[in-house]
């Protein structure tokens, strides 16, 4: 059974939220104002104290963080009750408790005065629960329910579906790597340890003594893992190209790219700009949404090879219907 | 009762018992939180120096008579102080309307630099006891007073708010344990006291701008210049010292200086600057 209009804006809303929260989140950092509240669960001492300076950013995420973990958790009822897969139902499950995990993270990051370790963490569940909801908004989609019908009849070629999925996934794969490097390289302060771009210092690799300044060894590792990650976007959105007669995958194709290119663009302008709010946030928001498109890419097309490969029924959307309240 | 990011070796002497209770985390937050930070941060977050609370052993330092002092200036031009609009919280705004520079260079008419430490970093010998009064860093008007601030490791640091806003006081602490003080409102007071030798930068994150530095040395033989530059170290016994003189933008200078009881010795310091030195550059690495 398809799931309904209700569920279908539900789970939308919900993935749209997960990333304004990540817009949040990255203006917290970006202004420095991650300690401008020294108390957790309560911000000095109440639940709304003036919204001036940092706190207005610390706080503010604190409280959309709130409202959409609460939206995350009513997701699962309406999974639940909008008769969707079962699958679909464990991903709204693991999704409110990688929230709930991430509001632990946050609480702790303020409480021990922002650890690298536990601020990167932060910021690399952040990206799962986006994943993990954004995963359930395509499931329960439009475009999910019509690969499954239409599938059998449009069987694109095996190789090329296959060579397109694995690069799906490693492009994928990549880019959270790279977001990691970037979380590293942000909450360990070393976005300016290497000044120029791109060059670095001038030179294609830095020697000697450029590398004894601390955050030059993070530093670096995220710009050149950046010349990885484009080269696995590139093959997969091209690779995804190859799959001729399903349009979804042409658009996501050309998003893919123009994200990467402005990905990079924004990386660059961080450095050169030294750092701007809204260029730093932007280029942490688009991060998310580059590594988003790779998830959705490769959960597509592993839904198709299923379709192609596995018998019509195995894998009809009906056949593994959550229990309605569970 | 413990403040925010207390560590084992800071106490909380005159708590505001009332207001600070409400601030705090609650303890059953932190039972539940510190566990699991700590099995992930695999002891990053236990304090780094297990060893600060323990007093400093070895024979007592001596006070003696002599005088270093002289007159810290700025030669070259003076690079332009960054300047912020407070207009993000309206307090700070209503106090410093318009743009406001930051006071990261402080010259006098003629040319004597301000805020800049000047302590002894080699010479002494000795333990010597912290003075039981507090030194003060206060906020007002949305900026911490004294901006450069000397005390004696062990010595009590009384920070207060004077101002009708919210602040929060955060010590970037390296050698001691770090800390976080929420300052929800004027009169709100917390006292620490830091083991371990080291320049602290703190800052306030609700107002990004305020900074100030917290100088911890280990005997009393330090200075911080007022607006005309001029320093004075006192009551050294006899001996040969090198005296370091730091500034939050510039590199650090030490000179050698040899004295005998009952002597005053003159040392001026220069800092140059080029025309062209960035007044946004980052400070100075806060020396260990
Ligand atoms: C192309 C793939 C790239 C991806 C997916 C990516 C992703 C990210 C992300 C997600 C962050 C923020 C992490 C967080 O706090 O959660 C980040 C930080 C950063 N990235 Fe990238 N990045 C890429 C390329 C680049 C390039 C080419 C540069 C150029 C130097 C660059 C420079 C930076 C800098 C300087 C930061 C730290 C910004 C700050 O301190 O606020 N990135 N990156």
């Amino acid at each position: 059974m398809k799931p309904g209009r209700f569920v279908r804006v539900s789970t939308r809303t919900v993935a749209v939220s997960v990333f304004l929260l990540l817009v949040a989140g990255a203006l917290v950092t970006s202004t420095g104002s991650g300690l401008a509240v020294p108390d957790w669960p309560l911000s000095y001492g109440k639940l709304m104290p003036p919204m001036v300076g940092g706190i207005l950013y610390e706080h503010g995420h604190r409280l959309i963080a709130a409202t959409v973990a609460t939206m995350v958790g009513l997701q699962i009822l309406v999974l639940g009750f909008g008769r969707t897969d079962r699958t679909t139902f464990r991903l709204g499950l693991a999704a409110f408790g990688a929230i709930l995990g991430q509001a632990v993270l946050g609480g702790i990051t303020v409480l021990f005065l922002l650890p690298p370790a536990v601020s990167s963490a932060h910021a690399g569940l952040a990206q799962i629960v986006f994943a993990l909801t954004a995963t359930i908004a395509l499931r329960t989609s439009r475009t999910w329910s019509r690969f499954s019908e239409q599938a059998p009849r449009a069987a694109p070629d095996p190789v090329v579906l296959s060579k397109a999925y694995r690069l799906a996934l490693l492009a994928a794969g990549a880019s959270y790597v790279q977001i990691l490097l970037g979380a590293i390289v942000r909450h360990t302060g070393a976005g300016l340890s290497i000044p120029d771009w791109p060059l670095s210092f001038g030179k294609i690799v830095p020697t000697g003594s450029d590398w004894a300044a601390s955050g030059v060894l993070a530093h670096f590792a995220h710009r050149t893992f950046a010349w990885v990650v484009v080269a696995l976007v590139v093959a997969a959105a091209l690779a995804l190209r190859k799959l001729r007669g399903i349009p979804a995958f042409g658009m996501l194709s050309s998003l893919w790219l123009v994200l990467l290119a402005a990905q990079v663009t924004l990386g660059a302008t961080s450095v050169w700009t030294a750092k701007a709010v809204a260029i730093t946030s932007a280029h942490l928001a688009v991060g998310g949404l580059l590594w988003i498109t790779g998830v959705l890419a490769a959960v597509l097309l592993a839904r198709i090879k299923a379709l192609f490969t596995a018998p019509a029924t195995a894998v009809a959307p009906a056949g593994d219907a959550a229990p309605a309240a569970a | 009762m413990k403040g925010f990011g207390a560590g084992r070796v800071f106490h909380l002497v005159s708590p505001k018992k009332s207001r600070m209770q409400s601030l705090s985390p609650s303890r059953a937050v932190r039972a539940a939180v510190a566990p699991l930070a700590l099995a992930l941060l695999l002891g990053a977050c236990s304090p780094k120096n297990p060893e600060a609370s323990k007093a400093p052993a070895g024979p007592p330092g001596r006070l003696g008579t002599a005088v270093v002092s002289g007159r810290v200036s700025l030669a070259g031009a003076t690079p332009a102080n960054e300047k912020v609009t407070m207009t993000t919280d309206p307090f700070c705004d209503g106090h410093n309307p318009g743009e406001t520079e930051l006071p990261a260079y402080v010259v006098g008419a003629d040319g004597g630099l301000g805020n800049v430490l000047l302590r002894v970093t080699e010479g002494v010998t000795g333990v010597y006891a912290a003075p039981v009064e507090a030194k003060q860093l206060d906020q007002i008007g949305c900026a911490f007073s004294p901006r450069v601030l000397a005390l004696m490791t062990g010595q009590p640091l009384d920070i207060v708010s004077s101002d009708a806003t919210l602040h929060n006081v955060h010590a970037a602490a390296k050698a001691n344990p770090p800390f976080n003080l929420g300052m929800p409102a004027p009169g709100t007071r917390y006292t620490r006291t830091f083991e371990k030798p080291e320049i602290v930068p703190f800052k306030c994150d609700v107002h990004p701008w305020m900074r100030a530095w917290v100088a911890v040395v280990p005997h009393p033989f330090f200075a911080v210049t007022g607006p005309d530059g001029r320093y004075e170290i006192q009551r050294l016994p006899a001996g040969t010292y090198t005296v370091e003189a730091w500034h939050e933008k510039l590199p650090a200078q030490t000179f050698a200086v040899t004295v005998a009881e009952g002597e005053a010795a003159s040392h001026d310091v220069t800092f140059e600057t080029s025309a062209s030195s960035p007044s946004s550059a980052s400070p100075a690495a806060p020396p260990a």
